[in-house]
């Protein structure tokens, strides 16, 4: 008998500029919080996942005995920053559904804002001595190199970077979880300095203390829990080709105006049997404004340089509607697909949109990143 | 940002070293494939276009155009040696000889995408810089 794989809860700690708790437990909290929002018990799990970037996290093996499982068969560490969420729960859906596994959760903890701070990270590549011996450092710096690229070559601009600004700063103002408090006003944009040009301080992330977690079983068993089983219907990763030594190397990548939405699209889809335009959330992956525009052109969502009037003409397509990790906060894409069971499940408070069958989610900002496609059922 | 010593420490090591060496002798040195003559920024350690271990360095011009570029306004994203810097345009060439690099652009300044540079080579800290500026085309 063939198993399909869904998710069936999520978990969140509050996200916070200073947790004073230790990753381990914001990490136990957010997925005994899932586990519970499930209607399971920690005895049931018997797989965990997580990623870490340059150790910034707790491993799978220490959660787990935290947790309180009894009997672990998959316990995954991977060394990845946000191209991770979407990667780790589509390959835990596969074990599910291939009979490796039962159930089990996936989770980011991080102390993103007190301790361990991706914006001042040094990545350790091959790729590094091009890049610090001449300053050139920070991940904001990387993405608006891509982003300066990328808005010339689509004929974009300011005003579509300001577009994104605009909708998901909307979003966080009704947003109980969101660290930033939103309503952003399109003079309060353009007189903010340069953090980076081409970006100010609101096309930039704000890094936060904090964990989420969702949790995968059986479809079968889902049906039987709390709440509306979500379906993974589709996952994909890509780095394509020549994609580097380190997040930050992009040095033999040759084109900056795409980045891997571009490439795993087809397959993401294909998967699926379903097209764009049968999508009704989009939950992208924004680390920074302009991975929105990109990632939504790269999926198909609208045409080539069509991204930031996308947005403004406010289309059927809901888009980032917690406001994403701009405005709710940087967990580095874990929360991206726990708002996007949210929607799915009808619980997402002020921010629930009207259609939520389908959903598309991706994770990451550059050369490799991953994509699921979520349905309720 | 923290210095980020060791990494930079562990990429000069072994067949990295060539990099700054070429630098510091104000030379741009590329590793390429003896077999196939394809170059290559960052060394990995065979030719990814057609499989060969045999890499020979190779000096090429610093001229190129400038396919993007940022302006670095904050302290928190540039190495600690770099702050006096700031606003720090980094620029990122498609060099005439098949490679892509990034450097430093000329202090003041403003590229454009597309704009004709060659880099001189600017010692900084006991270091070697290079410094691309706006060239004729």
């Amino acid at each position: 008998m063939t198993r399909t794989a869904a998710i069936c809860g999520v978990g969140y700690t509050p996200f916070t500029r200073d947790s004073g708790a230790s990753v381990l437990r914001l990490a136990v909290e957010a997925c005994d919080a899932a586990v519970a929002d499930a209607g399971l018990d920690p005895a049931d799990v018997d797989g965990v996942a997580t990623f870490s970037l340059n150790s910034d996290s707790t491993p799978a093996v220490a959660v787990a005995s935290s947790l309180g499982v009894t009997e672990s068969k998959v316990l995954l560490d991977v060394q990845m920053g946000g191209q991770a969420p979407c990667y780790l729960t589509g390959l835990v859906a596969r074990l599910i559904e291939c009979g490796e596994i039962e159930t089990a959760v996936v989770y980011r903890a991080m102390n993103g804002r007190s301790e361990s701070r991706v914006g001042g990270m040094a990545f350790p590549g091959e790729g590094a001595l091009y890049r610090y011996p001449i300053g050139y450092g920070g991940y904001a710096s990387y993405v608006a190199m891509w982003a300066t690229r990328f808005l010339h070559e689509t004929g974009q601009g300011p005003d579509d970077l300001w577009s994104v600004v605009e909708r998901q700063s909307a979003a966080a103002a009704t947003n109980p979880r969101a660290i930033r408090p939103g309503g952003v006003t399109r003079d309060g944009y353009f007189d903010s300095p340069f953090v980076v040009e081409p970006f100010r301080k609101w096309d930039c992330t704000a890094e936060v203390d904090g964990a989420c977690a969702v949790v995968l079983t059986t479809l079968e068993r889902a049906r039987d829990l709390r709440w509306q089983p979500v379906v993974v219907k589709a996952s994909a990763y890509s780095a394509h080709s020549q994609s580097g030594t380190d997040i930050g190397d992009h040095l033999a990548w040759s084109d900056y105006s795409r980045n891997y939405t571009s490439w795993l699209r087809d397959r993401l889809f294909g998967a699926a049997g379903l097209t764009p335009a049968d999508i009704d959330v989009a939950e992208i992956y924004d680390c920074f404004t302009s991975t929105v525009l990109i990632g939504l052109e790269g999926l198909g969502f609208c045409g080539r340089g069509e991204s930031g009037a996308f947005l403004r003409e406010g289309g059927p397509l809901a888009v980032n509607t917690h406001g994403g990790l701009l405005y709710e906060g940087y967990l580095h894409g874990m929360n991206t697909v726990t708002e996007a069971v949210l929607q799915l499940q009808g619980r997402a408070g002020a921010n629930q949109c009207a259609a939520h069958a389908t959903a598309v989610v991706t994770s990451g900002a550059l050369m490799d990143g991953s994509a699921l496609i979520l349905a309720s059922e | 940002m923290p210095e980020p010593t060791e990494p930079t420490a562990a990429a000069r090591r072994f067949e990295n070293a060539y990099f700054a060496d070429g630098l510091a002798q104000h030379r741009l040195v590329v590793k390429r494939c003896t077999a196939c003559e394809h170059a290559q920024f960052p060394a990995l350690p065979r030719c990814p276009a057609c499989g060969s271990w045999e890499l020979r360095d190779d000096e090429i011009r610093t001229s190129g155009d400038v396919y993007s570029w940022i302006r670095i306004n904050r302290e928190e994203l540039v190495t600690d040696d770099a702050a006096d810097l700031l606003p720090l345009v980094v620029v990122t060439v498609d060099l005439d000889d098949g490679v892509r690099l990034f450097g430093r652009y000329a202090p003041g300044g403003t590229p454009a995408i597309g704009e004709r540079v060659a880099g001189t080579f600017v010692e900084r800290r006991g270091a070697t810089d290079l410094v691309f500026e706006r060239a004729a085309r």
